[in-house]
């Protein structure tokens, strides 16, 4: 990746991987972090590699949709936000029956969903990022369909050192007990 | 003819003659292209200007543009495709000077461009619209101070942009070679999806922030997900 990729996410990585955290109302299960530090350590390495992140128009929608500040949009910072504009309408329209066959063959349970996840794939290739990142299958099926490089959250930092640092800090912000650290992959 | 419209003609005519679409915003000089103008004469209102080349397919890449820009004017709008940035700079100066250009041969017309196929051509083979481009700013200003360059992400091809006011030129000058947001009119070429004119209207840094930085813009955004009983059932639900 060059030192400007573009990276797009979805609101399910953006949520896992920067919004949740130790202070939420929940009460999270051990397989529940275990995604939220796949998500944080997908995006840490992306942040090593000095990526851009876009959030696509509607995926700022879905993150605002729970009570969101509209307010600190005016001056967000360190992200892009690409307008949805024609040429990602012109995309849109053109992967549109690519949607449709992965709804017929079952990798989109529902139609509603896919227009949604259409618009998001086709914003993200219309701001030029070379990938998207997402915990969606459908997204990530539909994506790779489009041209756009749609790969899983990382398993592992390749840093062994970082890696155990970021799941034991992780574990203990969602106060996992000890006795499942073995579990997060905690030496 | 002003010297300048003169240089600005034979600009477009390089971009004819090499690849317009590995130069399409900046051409270089090319070694084998060097094409010279001199005054021959003026009759009726009109100045002819001879022109050579050491290019060998010149006059044969003139006539196929000739051919390319009859088919995009009679029907067809995705014809011209990358030939309309060479075109539209032509239609551009034939705006300014107020006359048609016209490309012979010999006596034998190769092509020309006027106000009426310009405009006609230009409505068939590209769109208006608002958006927002991302990329490194690597120029400010100009002669006349209206005008930007941006390293224009997906193509990596560099985008000469117009700004509308000394004060957006000004602020643009704080953003030099970094990244940023341009917002503003874009005009894109059908054919390619590519943008061929882009109007400034505002600037914003794409700053790089730390992750803890970020992290702190993003939970800003999304802070009723903390609220939430159940964060991942929502995420689940979210599109259904």
């Amino acid at each position: 990746m060059s030192a400007t990729s573009r990276v797009a996410l979805d609101s399910c990585v953006v949520v896992k991987g920067f919004i949740l955290n130790g202070q939420s109302n929940r009460i999270f299960a051990t397989n529940e972090v275990l995604e939220i530090i796949r998500a944080r350590m997908t995006i840490k390495s992306l942040s090593q590699k000095n990526c851009v992140f876009v959030l696509p128009t509607l995926v700022v929608s879905e993150l605002l949709r729970k009570d969101g500040r509209e307010s600190v949009l005016t001056d967000i910072r360190g992200v892009f936000l690409p307008s949805f504009d024609l040429i990602a309408a012109r995309i849109a329209a053109k992967i549109y029956p690519i949607g449709e066959e992965l709804v017929e063959d079952g990798s989109i349970d529902k139609k509603s969903r896919m227009k949604i996840d259409v618009a998001i794939v086709a914003n993200a290739i219309s701001s030029g990022c070379e990938s998207i990142y997402s915990t969606d299958k459908g997204v990530r099926a539909l994506a790779s369909r489009s041209g756009l490089s749609a790969p899983n959250l990382f398993d592992h930092n390749e840093d062994l050192f970082e890696d155990n640092e970021l799941r034991r800090k992780t574990a203990e912000e969602f106060r996992i007990p000890k006795s499942e650290h073995s579990i997060l992959g905690i030496t | 003819m002003p010297t300048r419209a003169i240089a600005e003609t034979l600009s477009a005519l390089r971009l004819i003659v090499i690849d317009p679409s590995s130069e399409s915003e900046d051409p270089a000089d090319d070694p084998e292209f060097k094409p010279g103008m001199g005054l021959v004469t003026i009759s009726g209102g009109s100045a002819r200007y001879g022109v050579y080349s050491s290019y060998p397919s010149t006059v044969e890449r003139l006539r196929s543009f000739g051919i390319l820009l009859k088919e995009a004017y009679r029907a067809n709008s995705q014809t011209i495709g990358n030939m309309f940035i060479p075109f539209s700079r032509l239609g551009e100066i034939v705006g300014k000077i107020g006359a048609d250009i016209e490309i012979r041969f010999g006596k034998k017309l190769i092509f020309s461009v006027s106000h009426k196929n310009y405009e006609k051509i230009k409505s068939r083979s590209t769109v208006q619209g608002t958006t927002t481009i991302s990329g490194k700013l690597v120029r400010v200003g100009s002669v006349n101070n209206d005008r930007c360059v941006i390293r224009h992400h997906p193509s990596q091809k560099l985008l000469y942009c117009s700004v509308a006011t000394d004060k957006l030129v000004d602020e643009l000058g704080q953003h030099l070679n970094r990244d940023v947001a341009l917002t503003g009119t874009a005009t894109w070429l059908l054919a390619t999806s590519s943008i061929t004119n882009f109007q400034v209207s505002s600037v914003s840094p794409i700053e790089q922030l730390t992750l803890d930085e970020l992290t702190a813009e993003l939970r800003n955004i999304g802070k009723g997900w903390n609220k939430l009983a159940d964060p991942f059932k929502e995420l689940e639900d979210l599109r259904s």
